[in-house]
């Protein structure tokens, strides 16, 4: 796949997986890996990444497993990003689709 | 492969990455197993699912990666103007006790250590980034989970820092240990409760503020210094500054007592509220020291004019030298030992004590109802004309019974002049 394709792809499963609510690292790659068959690794700088460009926060919780969990917050220019991603990504299917069938 | 040869690995491939990503993606991994291995799964499951270190690397961006071989670089070229690099410096400490010193090199390093309790931990976190060619870092309060983003994020950008945050065994404190290279127009330190130190460095403009953190500063090389505290205490001590340039030295407090040792610029100017002031070894072109309830201790001064103010402060200033002293009290006593040209004194209940000097040739003192005591034995020859409303007045051992009273001696150069309201008059 073509890796700037894919790389958008996956920024945006990220996003959008934290449309509903915050996500902590492990619970959000999981999500992720689970259905995509990537190394869940990928996606940890790719969250560093959305954080430098602010588009997500980060907090620590405690938790019981261990280390402090980082949870990952959407920011509203991350919502707003993902929102404008959706719709590109949206349009792209349709059209790979509208093309691929005939 | 278990889980400490991954991270092993991980590590080293880190290495060429600047210091806050490799920081992170290593607290990313370690918790990302912390969360596997409590859910029973075994650690070569875990590494199969996280992949190839190198494929995650690849997601990282040539600058991530250059970053700071650039910055180098631009060093090894550029020692003298490190000012093209950032114009200024802007440090937020917070609670941190914060402590500045000189850099070695051209480069900033920034130690952050937060030994404080988990809770501390949790609360607190370490940032920096630059805008506009200016360096931000310090301590913030990290987000809370419902609390929402109202203003855009400062981008991060990771450089020149060696970033360590220490797991805290004991109860302690969070410390920012910051080294900053020669040459910065501008250095600017804010903090709250934490102390601030600074030590040995070398800038145009130092500008620091604390609440209740105490300031201390020590051999600093600059041209202007700004320095406020509320409740905190000031310890300034070697900053010698031209007295011919246009340098300034300029310390507040409320009730913090400010100390000032070995200092000396063009203007200098010492307000407290209810802090008291002491100083010793000061030189300057115009000192102002200005306070409401605190008391003014000045020892040894030299200054072409000194203008000395307090409420209900006492005034006491010894081997004061220049030419021009202006001294006002309204309740606090004003006590001077001075070898000042012109002295000028004005207190309301407070009363007045001067020894002037061989060069002194003008003496001006009024008092609503304290005393004036004058010692003139240094004193070649005066002119004195003294007046007391209800006091009792004796000039060079003569007592006088009038309200008014008109002498000369020696030469008769240094002109006196003494008014009290009630209180009583002796000059020696």
């Amino acid at each position: 796949m073509n890796t700037q394709l894919k790389k958008g792809a996956l920024e945006l499963c990220v996003l959008s997986q934290l449309v509903s609510g915050d996500k902590y690292g492990y619970e959000l790659t999981e999500r992720i890996s689970e259905e995509m068959s990537i190394a869940s690794g990928t996606l940890y700088p790719i969250l560093r990444r959305l954080k430098e460009d602010a588009y997500v926060t980060t907090y620590l919780v405690e938790s019981e497993s261990g280390p402090a969990r980082k949870y990952y917050q959407l920011t509203q220019k991350g919502r707003e990003y993902q929102q404008a991603m959706l719709q590109e990504w949206e349009q792209f299917q349709t059209a790979v689709n509208r093309l691929v069938r005939k | 492969m278990t889980k400490s040869e991954y991270m092993n690995a991980l590590r080293e491939k880190l290495q060429h990455y600047n210091r806050a990503l490799e920081m992170e993606i290593l607290e990313d991994y370690e918790q990302h197993f912390a969360e596997g291995l409590a859910e029973g799964r075994r650690e070569e499951d875990i590494i199969a699912e996280l992949g190839n270190i190198d494929d995650m690397l690849k997601e990282f961006s040539e600058e991530d990666l250059k970053q700071e071989l650039e910055i180098m670089e631009s060093q090894a070229n550029q020692s003298n103007n490190y000012e093209q690099l950032y114009r200024a410096v802007v440090i937020e400490g917070l609670l941190a006790d914060v402590e500045i010193t000189a850099s070695a090199d051209d480069r900033i390093r920034i130690d952050y250590d937060n030994c404080g309790s988990k809770a501390q931990k949790m609360r607190y976190q370490f940032y920096q980034y630059e805008r506009d060619g200016v360096f931000y870092a310090g301590v913030k309060e990290r987000k809370g989970p419902d609390r929402h983003e109202d203003s855009a994020p400062e981008s991060i950008w990771d450089v020149l820092s060696v970033f360590n945050q220490f797991a805290g065994w004991s109860s302690g404190d969070i410390h920012l240990n910051v080294q900053i290279p020669a040459g910065l127009p501008a250095i600017e330190i804010d903090n709250t409760s934490g102390d601030l130190r600074i030590r040995g460095i070398q800038t145009q403009k130092l500008e620091t503020q604390c609440i209740s953190g105490d300031l201390r500063i020590e051999d600093v090389d600059c041209k202007k210094f700004f320095g406020k505290t509320q409740s905190g205490d000031v310890e300034v001590s070697g900053i010698a500054m031209q007295l011919d340039e246009d340098t300034e030295i300029e310390i507040q407090t409320t009730s913090g007592n400010l100390a000032a040792r070995r200092i000396s610029a063009a203007k200098v100017y010492l307000h407290t509220s209810s802090g008291d002031v002491s100083t010793d070894r000061l030189e300057a072109g115009l000192l102002k020291v200005q306070t409401a309830s605190g008391e003014q201790e000045l020892v040894n001064i030299a200054c072409d004019r000194a203008d000395l103010r307090s409420g209900s402060g006492d005034i006491d200033a010894e081997n004061i030298r220049g030419r021009e002293l202006n001294a006002a009290a309204g309740s606090g006593e004003v006590e001077l030992q001075t070898d000042m040209e012109a002295v000028e004194v004005k207190t309301g209940s407070g009363d007045i004590e001067l020894a002037a000097s061989a060069r002194t040739n003008n003496i001006h003192m009024i008092a609503g109802s304290g005393d004036i005591n004058l010692d003139l034995s240094w004193i070649e020859g005066a002119s004195i004309a003294s007046r007391t409303g209800s006091g009792d007045m004796s000039i060079r051992g003569y007592e006088v019974s009038g309200r008014m009273f008109n002498s000369s001696y020696g030469n008769g150069a240094c002109q006196v002049s003494l008014t009290t309201g009630s209180g009583d008059i002796v000059v020696k």
